[in-house]
């Protein structure tokens, strides 16, 4: 065969898609495709990475502080030894916790980039696809229809699993919300719009005629009413005016203002203000606050408390606070006013300082984690809006669980409020510190009060201070001090001379207020978590059995009577006029003669 | 291709509806520890698919000492018994400790903080009234199929109970 030429190949068509192969969204889908698939590769990398890093952190048994223990068997006393575990702990802890959350937050970016990645890559390999045969050939324009139909119909399926995805992400609640609030600086306060507000507030002088916070005006636990009840019995319900069934056993104290008693109650899984007709006890309404949770199962609620902070009252609004952090105002008729979240403060009981009122402000003591973590703070927010109105610089104490008082002493007017180590006082116009002193100890509990010209505290020493100092007044303006008979529970009281201490165990101990002269010192024999009160020269002392024994201000120990309720006392009552309001664990009681 | 378009919608709804009912309806079963069968191995806080785990430690109050040395709160020779770190057994610091009168005290526990690696509940048990103990807590557990927990569990301690007693607490009753 003669040799042929190589038979001519028609020359390759460039390269381009076949015609019908074009869609519009194919070249932007291909871009899309390559952006996604590399988001999602990096993030699936550092998934891994995390992964491997975070068994370097495990808290359980961390090598490094498994030795340190061991060291510190060895060397029982050094201290340094001590630091170090502390911050390993703190740091493997930490760490651990930001791992999940992390991994946590990777897993939702990660999704998002799949569901993206996904669509992408369907329009970048999109390919026509030919009619099939069928019906379609006889009524080739029954095809696009149909199509039409079809994708609308994928749609609804996608919009309606995406919808349903969506509800069950919102109604999941993360367990790491708490670990990170704590982490995380307090939420910035949100302000609800607020509608028209009064925005008036009272003086000092019509604060005093009412019991608008925790202990009645100034948080003293004086009464100005010389006719405050003396004698109820509960058997034979003689000198009680009503008493009403509480919706939660809170150990708040109610607070009064005219016809209105307000308290607060709480679980494990919600929490609520209510308010209560001061004439005929009727519960007049009661409002919840924050979100409500999940409640414990009964056993694991028993035997702790919740809402433990007294709410306060301007005669305008009724405030509250929680230990979930959330901070709310309602009106008297039960409308909220405004709402706020300060977050889960760091504290291991609880927080239970109660609320004060200066002027305009609402004064939240906020008191959390140790010494050296500079969280803890005193707030001022406006009463009518709720808006931030200062904030004192970081306070150098931990946790505490005493409420703060604003008082008049010597010539000026100022906010005391008490942490392990510091008594500080400060400007309550503007959060300003005015004066320190170290006087304070343990657990702190018993509230401040001021009393004769002089800031007394009782921190596992009482302490009486002279309140015209300025900067850290420990080594100069300390007038006395003595150690025994310290409450760990209830506040001191003072009567101007001489100044009553209790303690949960019953022992009443009195000290001359000018010289700090022990006067005596009394077994009662009864528990009390109520702290004591006075009016008309008479020491209230609610005991938690139900019983109150009356006895005699002075430097003698002089009882009076007893009288008895059967219910468990744990709030301090408000002393009114003619009135006591006194809350059980179960019951409101109003104590008073009925009018003949 | 009509039908094809309703077919894949009604299947799309199908499995929808079918997976909520599954997951909100059928299951009558519930996994959970037997809590006197628990050897306290720390397998529950790395086994479970959750992390953390869905087991939590509980604390049944009515059985608990309130002892000032707590054995399920301290390390077993705690260098002073106060809350600082170097003392403390629980990696996370999920047990609170609160005074109660001297010398009593309340623990209890933090359930977010809590990982269910069971150190507190083996000092416990071991050394103390045995309060403390590990349950798989329902509001977290997503109860699959098969606990993977319950597949590694040395003492074979997890199995199904009736989705209407989903716990089994200790008791004192039971305990003594
Ligand atoms: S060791 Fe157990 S029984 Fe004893 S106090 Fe601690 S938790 Fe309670
Ligand atoms: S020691 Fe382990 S099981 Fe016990 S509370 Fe802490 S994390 Fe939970
Ligand atoms: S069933 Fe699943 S989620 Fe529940 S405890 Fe077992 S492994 Fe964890």
């Amino acid at each position: 065969m003669p040799d042929q030429p190589a038979p001519k190949l028609p020359p390759l068509p460039a390269k381009t898609p076949a015609p019908g192969d074009e869609h519009p969204w194919k070249e932007p889908a291909r871009r899309t495709a390559w952006v996604a698939g590399i988001y999602c590769a990096v993030l699936a990398v550092a998934l891994i990475f995390s992964y491997f890093q975070s068994r370097q952190v495990n808290p359980v048994d961390h090598p490094r502080l498994v030795a340190l223990k061991a060291a510190l068997v060895q060397k029982p006393t050094d201290e340094n030894l001590k630091q170090q575990i502390r911050e390993l702990d703190l740091e493997l802890r930490a760490a651990y916790f930001r791992h999940l959350a992390r991994v946590q937050r990777s897993g939702w970016l990660l999704l998002g980039g799949v569901l993206v990645l996904l669509p992408a890559l369907h329009f970048a390999t999109w390919r026509r696809r030919l009619p099939r045969p069928g019906k379609y050939v006889v009524r080739p324009d029954l095809f696009e229809r149909d199509a039409r139909l079809s994708r609308l119909a994928v749609t609804a399926v996608a919009v309606l699993g995406a919808g349903l995805a969506v509800w069950a992400v919102k109604s999941a609640h993360s367990d790491l919300d708490v670990v990170l609030a704590k982490q995380a600086a307090p939420a910035k306060a949100q302000i609800s719009p607020a509608p028209a507000v009064d925005a008036s507030f009272p003086s000092r002088e019509e604060m005093a005629r009412h019991w608008p916070r925790f202990r009645g005006p100034e948080g003293a636990g004086v009464s100005p009413y010389t006719n405050v009840p003396v004698r109820w019995d509960g058997e034979s319900s003689e000198g009680i005016l009503w008493k009403t069934p509480l919706p939660y056993g809170s150990p708040n104290s109610p607070v009064v203002w005219s016809n209105r008693v307000f308290m607060t109650g709480g679980n494990s899984g919600q929490r609520e203000v209510f308010c209560v007709d001061a004439d005929t006890g009727k519960l007049l309404w009661q409002r919840p606050v924050g979100k409500p949770g999940k409640r414990l199962p009964p056993e694991d609620e028993e035997g702790r408390f919740y809402a433990t902070s007294t709410c306060a009252t301007d005669g305008r609004r009724v405030f509250a606070i929680f230990e979930t952090g959330d901070l709310a105002a309602f009106d008297f008729q039960g409308q909220p006013v405004w709402q706020k979240s300060l977050g889960k403060p760091d504290n291991q009981y609880g927080h239970s300082a109660s609320l004060e009122l200066y002027k305009n402000l609402l004064i939240v003591q906020w008191d959390q984690a140790d010494e050296e973590a500079g969280k803890s703070v005193i707030y001022a927010f406006n009463t009518a809006t709720g808006a931030e109105v200062w904030k004192t610089a970081p306070r150098p104490v931990g946790a505490s669980w005493s409420t703060p008082v604003v008082a008049s002493a010597g010539n000026r007017t100022l906010l005391v409020a008490t942490g392990n180590p510091w008594l500080m006082t400060y400007d309550p116009d503007t959060g300003a510190e005015v004066w320190r002193a170290q006087v304070c100890h343990g657990e702190v509990t018993p509230s401040p009060i001021v009393a004769g010209g002089l800031v007394i505290t009782a921190n596992e020493e009482l302490v009486a201070t002279k309140p015209d100092g300025t900067g850290d007044v420990t080594k100069t303006h300390v007038l006395w001090k003595q150690l025994d008979g310290i409450p760990d529970i209830c506040s001191p009281l003072s009567d101007g001379k001489y100044v009553y201490l209790l303690t949960s165990s019953g022992i009443l101990t009195v000290y001359e207020l000018a010289t700090g002269k022990r006067q005596y010192e009394h077994e009662l024999e009864m528990e009390f978590k109520a702290s004591p009160a006075l009016a008309a020269g008479k020491l209230y002392l609610f005991g938690e059995n139900g019983v109150t024994i009356l006895a005699a201000a002075g430097p003698k120990f002089q009882e009076l009577g007893r009288n008895k309720l059967s219910d468990l006392v744990f709030a301090t009552p408000a002393l009114m006029e003619g009135r006591i309001y006194l809350r059980g664990r179960n019951q409101l009681y109003c104590l008073g003669q009925k009018a003949p | 291709m009509r039908e094809t378009a309703r077919t894949a919608a009604m299947a799309g709804l199908g499995v929808l509806v079918g997976g909520i009912a599954l997951k909100t309806g059928a299951s009558h079963t519930v996994w959970q520890i037997d809590p006197y069968k628990c050897s306290w191995c720390g397998l529950c806080a790395t086994a479970c698919v959750l992390q953390p785990s869905a087991v939590k430690c509980v604390q049944i109050y009515p059985m608990c000492g309130y002892c000032k040395l707590c054995t399920g709160y301290f390390e077993p020779e705690p260098n002073a018994l106060n809350t600082a770190a170097e003392n403390q057994l629980c990696p996370t610091g999920a047990i609170k400790r609160r005074a109660l009168e001297d010398p009593y005290f309340e623990y209890s526990i933090e359930e977010e903080l809590c990982i269910g690696c069971a150190k507190c509940v083996k000092g416990c048990t071991l050394f103390g009234n045995g309060s403390f103990h590990l349950q798989i807590r329902h509001d977290r557990c997503v109860n699959c199929n098969e606990c993977s927990i319950a597949v590694v569990c040395p003492a074979q301690a997890i199995s199904r109970v009736p989705a209407d007693q989903p716990y089994k607490f200790k008791s004192r009753e039971h305990h003594a």
